[in-house]
This record gives structure tokens, sequence and C-alpha cells, in this order.
């Protein structure tokens, strides 16, 4: 098992650590309150969240339609046109449902009282990466994040049997069309590479037969389930790493947990994600050794992973690039953002890489340095820009020349409706993009300075740039950088405490430094 | 010809960019220039060196319904819904043409400006998109992994010294062909917005002008203290940067976002097309290539993408738009060149994961498939049509086989275009070809 924190070690520094690791930023106040609360109690509140209460309502459409199999009926007896018209109804009610559901987790992730559940919802997320691109029905993907959010920390046993029966899954690898005749391999072969095993731990022949054992389970459309279709389930003999039987789902499932691999795969998986990448090999052992010996239960492992002296080791703390998500909303947190760019937002996540809900392929995002191109580092220093002093959001949180250029494909394709003269508002998407294409320099600051400095700060260089520091940089202040704050202060002596505040903050989130976290 | 210290420190005197001199500065790129000042690898940059653009089509483009084989019954057989009629196909020879949208295309063929390479592929082809592309952006084997991009791989065997842009793509994140131990290359969806927004509070600029002269100083004595010593051991003393910690990437990746974003403001304000392009994404992308060129952007390898072409489904109007779309933007983009005076030093190169499944699928589509064309745009291409087209009947599983590994392309461009050995780029040993004009 891993060595556990010593006490002595434990303060203001690591606290803010496991805050920020566990969730997605923290404020002074909180960090202070969880290094006095103590590791062990800390590291409880976060992992055991079923004791926090979370009033947080679902989206009111996250639910099965009953309706959706009469309309859908009703359908079939239309001309074709009408047909048409309606699925281009439906596709775009789909959109603006995701659009929203994207929002609804954005916001959880930033104010929901479950940071950890969050943040494991998201690491889940990025596991069994499933894009709306393919599913594009919004409830699915809502369900698929709501099996994340319930089991997450759990055993890992539950959530793997729940993936595969899950529709959104269903969908997003093709096994809602595997016939068992001719069982479609895309799930088998996912599983094994990226959900458990990794590559060269399993056989084409094992990904044949897991395909096999997986048939007959579909996605009801019209009630919107997945249900197991008996007659369309390969009812016989596989051999499967090694092993022999009638197997079905849950046997393949037991037969891939009970290779020690498979918790090697996953712990590290985990261990990249919450600590750091590349973990040294006889760490990459213990950590795999014990999730292995905790049965896969996730409760255990991630508790002793969060209190091990090795997550608040040098390697770990400070070091790990900030995803889009996780520079966005530590941002919102450590500067008390007045406003928050909401629906803006999802646009200026996906420029920078992180499309939530809809990642780039099946292999989820790599993370990490890939996080960060000359591109997206010009465009989180020119949003620190826009939400110190607001502006022109059009080069910031959407491209404005992407949007001119589907707006045009999307009237030209009016015409082709014959909706040429239609008004805009028909299509609640396109009105925004007209609106978004057309603003201007109006976007208005979103951090306040008044709440970085308060009244009665007292106007003191060397205290301000310490306070802000502290701020952006919770677990530390880059070290090259406190001689630059000052000069930048020594330039301009007039400023006013706000315009000083406004400048610092600007300087501190444009610092390379301030990607890590 | 300028080293990258001075390139950097030019540069930032002028605009004053980066007000946060990265730290690792002396550790990294101070040792990479002593090495290159000194040594042959700094090849010229300059004006009249080579330029290669790669142009990817991503989604697997249908060869058969881009180069047509128009003579071939098997042809119609296999593909009763999305066949393109024999007398609409714009002929190359007596087998095959292009499609009839590829007008543009057509005409660069007449004139001697384009190569067309048939059925090219590799050993053991892989039909997942992700993989597929993995393997033509790492040139491995299809049975291996390679972490390193192919033209990476270039950046790190031919182009250490060099400014960032000397690898240019657009787009927002690089592609795994980028992917180099040291890093290098730059990726930029826009130029409008491949910038620093001034800041609205004046005096941040000043502070940063302010900064600039105690950095210099600083810069400049660490070269001088070193200047003595010898080459070898700088670069000794600092190994590749392949030991950078995350925060020195996050430094070099800002400095070169920086000192790139002044160049190219610089030049697409100076340098504007008099030749029209089309309205398209890679109508615009191209025209942006083209301008960089003009302005005489240090580049040896820019890389556009064209996306879209994972046809499964009512494959013919999507596809007769990406044809158009494609066409009209190489024509421009060539029409602009020669305008320029630069076509003869530029070569544009195509490739696309795989192209598609001979027979056609029950939804108007067709699904992932192997071996399929590229092509060359160029003066310097040996113009007209190279290797045989794929039968249409002795497939491997249903597709086309390959009868041109891509890795002897690349070899032919590495070797008689970049002018560089390609073994250490692809690994091994590939036979060049002869695509290219002596």
């Amino acid at each position: 098992m891993l060595a556990p924190l010593p006490a002595s070690d434990w303060n203001e520094t690591t606290a803010a650590h496991l805050l920020l690791r566990t969730g997605f930023g923290a404020t002074q106040q909180e960090i202070q309150e969880c290094a006095a609360a103590g590791l062990d109690a800390s590291v409880d509140r976060l992992v055991d969240w079923e004791k926090t209460p979370d009033p947080t309502a679902d989206p009111e459409w996250a639910k099965p339609d009953p309706t959706l199999a009469e309309q859908r009926r009703a359908l079939r007896n239309l001309p074709e046109e009408e047909r048409r018209m309606k699925f281009q109804e439906f596709q775009r009610q789909q959109r603006e449902q995701l659009h929203e559901l994207k929002q609804w987790w954005l916001e959880r992730m930033r104010n929901g009282p479950r940071p950890l559940q969050e943040k494991l919802t998201l690491f889940w997320h990025g596991h069994f990466a499933t894009s709306a691109e393919k599913v594009k029905i919004a409830y699915f993907m809502w369900r698929q994040n709501d099996i994340f959010r319930r089991l997450g920390n759990g055993p890992f046993r539950n959530l793997l049997l729940e993936v595969g029966r899950d529709p959104a899954m269903l969908v997003w690898l093709d096994g809602a069309q595997s016939r068992k005749d001719a069982p479609n391999e895309n799930y088998g072969r996912e599983l094994l590479e990226l959900f458990t095993l990794g590559e060269g731990h399993y056989t084409e022949d094992d990904i044949k037969a897991a395909a096999r054992a997986f048939t007959g389970w579909t996605v009801n459309r019209f009630n919107q389930t997945a249900s197991f279709q008996k007659f369309n389930h390969h009812d016989g003999r596989k051999t499967f790493l090694g092993a022999s039987g009638n197997f079905n789902d849950e046997d393949i499932i037991d037969q891939i947990l009970g290779q020690n691999q498979c918790a090697r795969h996953l712990s590290n998986r985990l261990w990249s994600f919450f600590a750091y990448q590349n973990p040294p090999a006889a760490l990459a052992d213990s950590l795999g050794d014990s999730l292995y010996r905790l049965n896969y239960d996730l409760r255990p492992f991630l508790k002793a992973m969060f209190r091990s002296r090795e997550f608040y080791s040098a390697r770990a703390i400070g070091t790990q690039i900030k995803s889009p998500v996780q520079w966005l909303l530590a941002t919102a947190k450590s500067a008390e953002m007045a406003r928050f760019p909401g629906r803006a937002a999802i646009g200026l996540l996906t420029q920078l890489g992180q499309n939530l809900l809809e990642p780039p392929s099946v292999k989820g995002w790599d993370g990490g340095r890939t996080w960060v191109s000359t591109t997206t580092l010009l465009l989180r220093q020119n949003a620190a820009k826009l939400f110190v002093y607001g502006g022109d959001p059009g080069g910031v949180m959407f491209n404005r020349e992407d949007m001119a250029r589907r707006l045009e494909k999307l009237q030209e394709l009016r015409k082709t409706e014959g909706k040429e003269g239609a008004p805009m508002e028909d299509d609640p998407m396109m009105a925004r993009m007209e609106r978004m294409k057309n603003r201007n320099n109006k976007m208005p600051a979103m951090i306040d300075p008044r709440k970085l400095a308060p009244a009665g700060t007292p106007d003191d260089n060397a205290a301000l740039i310490e306070s802000l520091l502290r701020r952006f940089y919770p677990t530390g202040a880059p070290a090259a950088a406190g001689k630059a704050f000052a000069d930048y202060l020594a330039q301009s002596p007039d400023k006013s405490l706000e315009e000083k505040t406004k400048g610092l903050a600007y300087l501190m989130m444009a610092r390379p430094e301030y990607q890590l976290t | 010809m300028k080293t990258r210290r001075q390139f950097v420190h030019s540069s930032m005197m002028g605009l004053a960019a980066t007000w946060t001199l990265p730290s690792f500065l002396d550790a990294t790129i101070l040792g990479l220039d002593a090495r290159a000042a000194d040594s042959a690898i700094q090849t010229a940059t300059g004006k009249d060196s080579p330029i290669l653009v790669v142009l990817q089509m991503g989604g697997g483009n249908d060869g058969l319904s881009m180069v047509v084989p128009f003579a071939d019954d098997a042809y119609y057989r296999s593909r009763s819904q999305i066949a393109l009629a024999r007398d609409s196909v714009l002929r190359l020879d007596d087998y095959a043409g292009l499609h009839p949208n590829l007008a543009g295309l057509k005409g660069l063929f007449d004139n001697g400006d384009a190569a067309l390479i048939h059925g090219v592929g590799y050993p053991n082809p892989n039909r997942s998109h992700f993989r597929s592309m993995e393997i033509w952006h790492t040139a491995s084997d299809a049975d291996k992994n390679e972490h390193y991009g192919w033209i990476g791989r270039y950046f790190d065997s031919a182009c250490q010294g060099q400014p960032p842009t000397a690898g240019v793509n657009i787009g927002s994140m690089p592609p795994q062909a980028f992917l180099s131990a040291k890093p290098m290359g730059i990726s930029m969806a826009s130029p409008n917005r491949y910038k620093l927004i001034e800041p609205g509070d004046i005096a941040v600029a000043d502070a940063r002008d302010g900064q600039m002269v105690p950095m210099m100083a600083d810069g400049e004595n660490i070269a001088g203290s070193r200047s003595g010593s010898s080459i070898e051991s700088l670069g000794a003393a600092n190994p590749a940067n392949d030991g950078l910690s995350n925060l020195q990437y996050l430094e070099r990746t800002a400095l070169d976002a920086e000192v790139s974003s002044q160049d190219i403001q610089r030049i697409v304000s100076a340098h504007k097309s008099a030749t029209p392009y089309p309205s398209s994404r890679l109508g615009e992308d191209l025209k942006l290539i083209a301008q960089l060129i003009a302005g005489g952007l240090p580049t040896r390898i820019y890389y556009a993408n064209l996306g879209g072409f994972d046809t499964h489904a009512n494959q013919k109007p999507a596809h007769d738009r990406l044809m158009k779309e494609f066409s009209e933007a190489v024509t421009a983009f060539v029409a602009d060149l020669k305008e320029q005076g630069n076509f003869n030093r530029v070569l544009m190169m195509t490739f696309s994961e795989f192209g598609r499944r001979v027979s056609q699928n029950g939804s108007g589509g067709t699904d992932h498939g192997a071996a399929g064309p590229m092509f060359l745009f160029g003066g310097a291409a040996k113009a007209g049509l190279h290797g045989k087209h794929p039968s249409l009947t002795d497939l491997n599983n249903g597709d086309l086989k390959h009868g041109i590994d891509f890795r002897n392309v690349y070899a032919t461009v590495l070797e008689k275009w970049l002018k560089v050995d390609s073994t250490p780029v692809l690994k091994r040993k590939f036979a060049t070809m002869d695509l290219l004009k002596a």
C-alpha cells in the first residue's frame, strides 16, 4: 500500500493541492478550512460524497420521453417533405438540449457541493469517451453522464457492467447494431484496448469472443432504454483470455477483472489524471497491486491515493498542465469572477480543445502537453485579458470567421428549403449565431478588481502582489516572477489601486506558470 | 542568417511581446543556437529553399470517385447508385479520369503542373480512421506504434536551431505528424486570432517595454560567457529538449507563439494576394499559406486539412461538394504561387488515411477501404500519372490493393525535395520514386 503523507507535511499548500486536483479550483477560505480539518477528514469528505447533500435538479428533459414512440409512428405517415422538416426540428431540439447539458454539467463542476464527484465524472467521460456527435440524443448523453456520477467511486465492476449496457455506449460503439450471426467488434475492441487491459494484453480472438458475448444488448429507440434480446444473443461456447464457456457480458467482465493487468492499466490512468503522467515502474506496480487487492473497489483506492505521500511529492504539486475546463473553472474561483461566460464558455472550451461530451475520439483527450499549442496558449492569454478588461469576444469566446461561414451555409440551406425570407427567429441557433457574429467590443469585464482587493485594502505594492499571488497560485508562486510584478507596478506609480489590481491579475494569468496546477 | 537567439531578441525589441522572458532561455535555446550556428545543420531557411505543403483529406477520401476508372465495367457494377457517368468524367487517359467537379485540377494536369500517384497505401491496412491516420502520420508499420510523427522526426533531424515557424500547421492543434522530440512548429487557426490582444490598459504595454532592457542584457551576458566554451560541450550540457519539464515546455510554447505571431501579423498585413480565392475554408487556409510564402516566413513544411470525407451514407452530394472545394482552392493556390514566382519552390502533396470500399453500401455511401490516390502539385512535380490504377476485381477483402507504399512517396519528398536523408526520418530505407523533375 502507498505510504501516507506524514501529518507534519499537511499544511495550506498540500491542502490547496488536494482541493485543486480533486476539484476545479479553490478559494482562500476553502483552502484554510481544508487545512484545518486535516488530511483524513478532508479526503473522507471528498470521496464519501454521498454524505454531502446535493440539491441540484436534473435537466427538465432528462428522462425518457413516453410520447416519442407515438411521434415517430406519426412521422411515418407524413409526406416526405414534411417528415424531413420534422426530423430537422428534432435535430435542432437535440442540439439545444445538448448545449444545455454541457452548461448544466459545467455549472455542477463550478458550484456543486461535491467537487470530486464531478471530477471523477470527467475522468470517466474521458475514459469511456463517448461523443454526442454520433449518439445525437441528448438524453442518452445525460444518462451516461449520470452513470459516471452515480457509480464513479464504487466497485469498478458495477460501472463496467452498466457502461456496456448503456444506450449511449451501445450507439457510440455500435453494440446496438451487433447481431449474433455478425457480431460488431467495435465495443469489444475498445473495451480491451482502452477501457480495461490496454494494448498488447489480448488477442484478436479475444475481441471476437467478447463481441459474441455482448450480442443481444441493444437500444430500444421507442422507450429509450437498453434491452436484452435473447434471440439475438450468441448462446454458445466462447474462448476468452484462455478460459472457455458459454459466456455473457458479466462473465467477460469477470474474466477481465481477474487479470492483474486490468488493475494496473486502470490505476495508471487514475494516477495520471489526478497526480502526474508516467508514474515510475515501482509506483505503477504498487498502485496496480493495491487496486487489485481491493477487488477494484474505487472508494478505498481513491482514499489511499489522495492520502499518499507520493501524491504530494514535488513531482506532483504544481506540475500538471491545466485542462481547459480546469483552467476556466479555477480562474473563475480564484478571481471570484463576478460573471461567468455561461453559454459562451462552451465555445471557449471548444476552441481550447475540450468540447465536453464531444471528445475527439474513443481514446478521449490525451491531456498533458497536448492541451497546449501556440494557438491555444495565445487564446488562454487573450481570454484572461478579456476576463479582466472586457472587450471584443469575437476572437476569444468563439471563432468569428467560422461562425460567419457556418451561418452562410445555414442560410444557403434555408434557401433550398424555401425559407429564404422567413425571420431568423425561426431558428434559435441561427439567431444566436447572428447576434454573436455582430457583437463587437461589448463583452464587459468578468473580474471585479474590488473583489480581489476589497475596499480598505492598504495601497501597498508588495502586499498587493503577495495577496494576488496567493489567490492565483495557491500551491506556490512562480519563482522568477516576483521581480517582474514589482517592476510592473513601479512603472506607473500613479495608478489607482483598482488599475494596479487589474494589471497584476492579467499579468499573473498570462504567465506560462499559470497553465500549471 | 540570424541564429535563433538573435531572432528572439530582435523581435522582442520590435514589439516587446513577451514580457515574461522564459527562465529556460539560457538552458535550451542558447544551447541549440550555439550548436546550430556552428554546424551544417543550419540549412537555408531563406527565400530560396524548398517548401512542402501537406494537405490532409480527413475521413477517408473515396479515391474511386475522385479518380474514376470510367473504362472499367466493374466500377459501374459495384456502384449502381453512386457511379459517375462515363461521359461526365474528365479523362486523364483511356482508363481513368477526374471527377466532373475537378475541372480546375484537370487544367493543372493539362498544363503539366500536377502529378497523380495511383493506388497508394501500406501493407496490412487498418480500417480505423484513428489508427490508419496514425500510421500515415508516424510512417510506422501497421503492426507497430510510433509516438513521433514523420514530420516531427524531420524537424528533429534537420531543423534544429531554426525558428519555430519551420513548421506551420493551419489549425488550432498540431497533427500527430508534427510531434517531435524537440518542440518545433506552430499551430494557427487564423491569423486574426493568432496574436496577443493589446491590453486595454496601456500601462501594461509600457511595463513590457521596460522589461526588455534588463532581459536583453541578461541574455547577452549568458551568450557572451558561453561563446568561449566549446560548442560540443554546450550541446552536451544542454541535452535535447525532450528533457523539458512541463513548465519549460509551456515557456517554450509561449515564446514560440509570441515570436511567430509577430512575424505572421507583419506578413499578412504586408502581403495581400491579387489572386481570387473561393470563400471556402480550404480556400482561406491555402490563401493564408500563399501569403506566408510570399512574405518569406522561413517555413519548410505547411500543413492544411480538408475534412468531411467519411461518407458512409448518401455520399454523392457531400463528396461532389468536397471535390469542388478542393479543386477551386488548389487551382487558386497554384495560380497565386505562379503569380508570386514561387511555384517552382513549392511542392504540395495530398493524402487521405484510406480510400473506400469498392462496392457501395446499402445507404448510397461507401465504407472504409484501403489504397487511394495521392496528388502532387508544383513546378518541380513530374507531371502526369504514376503507378498503375489498382484492379477493381483483384481485391483484398473487398478493398483495393496498394501498388505503392506511401513511405516511398515520403522518402522521395524528403530526399529529392527537402534534400535530407530519409532514413532517420522514416526509420529505415525506403526507395525513392521518379516523381520530381531532375
